[in-house]
């Protein structure tokens, strides 16, 4: 499509130490934490995404997928290799960022917005916008803790969506809402390949994949499979899934 | 983003920064042990907030039996306290409250004669010289880290690849960027907390009121009638100090779970962790203005009069708020990693408001050197005595201690933002 690049992932190694809780006591034994267990979640993986390009990444449950793409995202360093997002700003579509129940859906939308690094005038620009797309209607003005739990997706979902930023991560939340917000989102997602944004998108589901993408990236158990075009990768995935 | 680490360090700075520690570690040494000479001492009589003062030299105690001051009264009740001072006139080092003045004065005729205890105190004062060695050490060691921070700029100057973008030059302009970009948010989700503490109320925003007055109230009828004789308005001596206290213990022991307690926020999104600080600091503020509105009530109930130095409760909060933040940073950091530290900062912030000098005054309720100690090494006492003195007496104290804070609070913030940066990105793999 374009040639110019708008992410690069070289040689991503990324760990995770068993260390989580931890007392005081140990941490002032500093020899403790360094024996710690180390898990390699992401293995030396490469790959680069052109401007425009909507890239699958598929793998099964707990190959690094997520993790991958926080780390795309700067939630966290990869301990090994380099990311680069070429100054592009990159939002990972999550559900709720930010979010305070007592607050109503509006002032969240505004909190999340920011969080996503939007400015408040753009926001409220954009407000209307997004509240017709959640399909939420009066319930707007009420404190969030009253949402059903379809509600509160819808909303987080429109947030990002509507909201541009230049990279945008999709993990697996394409499933929220009922039947016609579904096909809303999907709709949106179409939109999207469309217009000049860059979007990654992790799933299982290889029929959410085959619908959007334009290449598809395999790992497992954190090591890099294949990348290629969307129908060759995922041949080769689902024939691996086989019993 | 290159997360290549190349640590080569050129061998000048490396050389410049073991002298610095030297140099610095035979500063304090000679600083704590020189045999300073005797000081003069300075006697101030505050009669009704006019003062009456007289300059003691050392020598001059030698040969002194008592010391007279003119004065036009007959009565001791215009008196309202005797304060002494060395070398910084703003740094009240004894002070002998009216109950004990029969100890140490009397009046003959037009003048105001004070007795050899006087004398005998004013000679221990003048050889110790505590308050000035701390002082000196305090600046000494903000000496120290401030050129080590420059060392650090100067070594990223000159090779900026050592530092990985963690150098000091370019922490300091991401941090002001970052401030910049996330204004809006830190205000914006300040003010929506605020409003979501009491979304459910029936009260709803009169709460914000409510609650620090009959937190006066309480004050008001605990320590104003039932304790407190020896103090001139003990209600409001205490009220004033403890807002300035639970501004600095919220922030503190909010920073240690800070970011546990933004989960949601901190595993989905990149978001510069003292942001979240920064926005809680700011509800805090806010709740704070309510409060001292109440104060200001309290203040024309009682009829307190007010002149001047009432100004200097501004840089007393700036620096307080601070120190705060730069504490509160430093938590930050360390309570992801360490489960307990919140039980522990629990602890250590209780001791410390019993040693801050909130329930009395440090000068005259403690002994000789630990008033001092205490005074010079607690930055929150030193905040909150100099608050109260500008507020209730219009007086303006501790200017020395609040300088050497302030430098030491934005060092202390410089390393507690480095800290930070350094780390977060590693934070989402352990909460």
């Amino acid at each position: 499509m374009y040639d110019n690049l708008a992410l690069e992932v070289q040689h991503v190694s990324i760990d995770y130490r068993d260390l989580t809780h931890m007392s005081l006591a140990k941490s002032l034994r500093k020899g403790e934490v360094r024996r710690a267990n180390v898990v390699r979640a992401v293995n030396n993986i490469s790959f680069s995404v052109n401007q425009g390009e909507i890239l699958g990444i598929v793998g099964r449950n707990g190959s690094g997928k997520t993790t991958l793409l926080r780390s795309v995202a700067g939630i966290f360093q990869p301990d090994e290799g380099v990311i680069d997002t070429h100054g592009n700003r990159v939002s990972l579509m999550a559900i709720g960022i930010g979010f305070n129940a007592n607050n109503t859906g509006r002032e969240n939308i505004l909190k999340s917005g920011m969080l996503l690094g939007c400015k408040m005038s753009y926001i409220k620009e954009h407000m209307d916008e997004i509240i017709e797309f959640s399909e939420l209607g009066d319930f707007i003005d009420r404190p969030v803790r009253t949402y059903s739990s379809g509600m509160y997706s819808k909303l987080s979902f429109a947030v990002t969506a509507i909201l541009d930023t230049d990279i945008m991560l999709v993990d697996e939340v394409l499933s929220v809402g009922d039947e016609k917000f579904r096909k809303k989102s999907f709709k949106k997602m179409e939109q999207l390949m469309q217009s000049d944004r860059t979007v990654l998108i992790v799933s299982h589901a290889t029929n959410t994949l085959e619908q959007f993408c334009n290449r598809v990236l395999w790992i497992n158990d954190g090591q890099f499979m294949m990348i290629g075009e969307t129908d060759t990768v995922l041949a080769a995935y689902n024939e691996s899934m086989q019993l | 983003m290159n997360y290549c680490i190349t640590m080569r360090k050129s061998p000048i700075i490396k050389i410049a920064k073991t002298l610095l520690w030297i140099i610095g570690f035979l500063l304090i040494v000679v600083g704590g042990l020189y045999p300073i000479k005797n000081r003069d001492v300075l006697l101030v009589v505050d009669i009704d907030g006019e003062t009456e003062s007289i300059m003691v030299t050392a020598e001059e105690m030698q040969l002194l039996h008592q010391i007279k001051l003119p004065y036009s009264g007959s009565e001791t009740t215009g008196i309202k306290e005797i304060r002494f001072y060395r070398h910084f006139t703003s740094l009240c080092i004894s002070k002998i409250s009216m109950e004990k003045f029969d100890e140490y004065a009397y009046i003959d005729g037009n003048e105001l004669v004070f007795n050899e205890n006087t004398l005998k105190k004013m000679k221990e004062l003048s050889t110790s010289v505590i308050s000035e060695r701390l002082l000196y050490v305090e600046v000494i060691l903000a000496g120290i880290i401030l050129v080590w921070i420059l060392l650090n700029a100067l070594d990223e100057k000159i090779n900026p690849k050592n530092y990985d973008n963690h150098g000091p030059i370019y922490e300091i302009k991401r941090f002001a960027n970052d401030l910049v970009k996330y204004q809006e948010y830190i205000i914006f989700s300040a003010r929506a907390d605020l409003k979501a503490e009491v979304a459910n109320s029936y009260l709803n925003r009169l709460w914000w009121l409510l609650e620090p007055f009959f937190n006066m109230l309480v004050y008001v009828v605990v320590f104003g009638k039932v304790m407190g004789r020896s103090v001139e308005n003990y209600a409001t001596f205490v009220f004033s100090a403890l807002l300035m206290w639970n501004y600095f213990s919220k922030t503190v022991n909010y920073s240690v779970k800070c970011v546990r307690n933004s989960r949601d926020i901190v595993t989905k999104i990149y978001v510069p962790k003292y942001v979240l600080l920064l926005s809680n600091m700011v509800l805090n503020f806010i709740k704070l203005l309510f409060s001292l509105l109440v104060l200001v009530v309290m203040l024309i109930v009682f009829q307190v009069s007010v002149g001047n130095a009432v100004f200097w409760v501004i840089p007393a909060y700036i620096v307080m708020i601070v120190l705060s933040f730069g504490v509160g940073m430093i938590f930050l950091h360390y309570g992801v990693y360490v489960d307990d530290l919140a039980y522990a900062v629990g602890i250590l912030l209780q001791m410390l408001m019993f040693l801050s000098g909130i329930f009395y005054e440090m000068i005259t309720a403690l002994d000789a050197p630990l008033n001092e100690i205490l005074l010079c090494f607690n930055p929150v006492a030193v905040f909150i005595d100099t608050m109260r003195n500008a507020l209730l007496n219009n007086r303006v104290t501790n200017v020395p201690l609040i300088g050497v804070w302030l430098i030491l609070a934005i060092l202390l913030s410089y390393i507690g933002i480095h800290n930070v940066y350094r780390n977060e990105n590693g934070y989402v793999k352990v909460i």
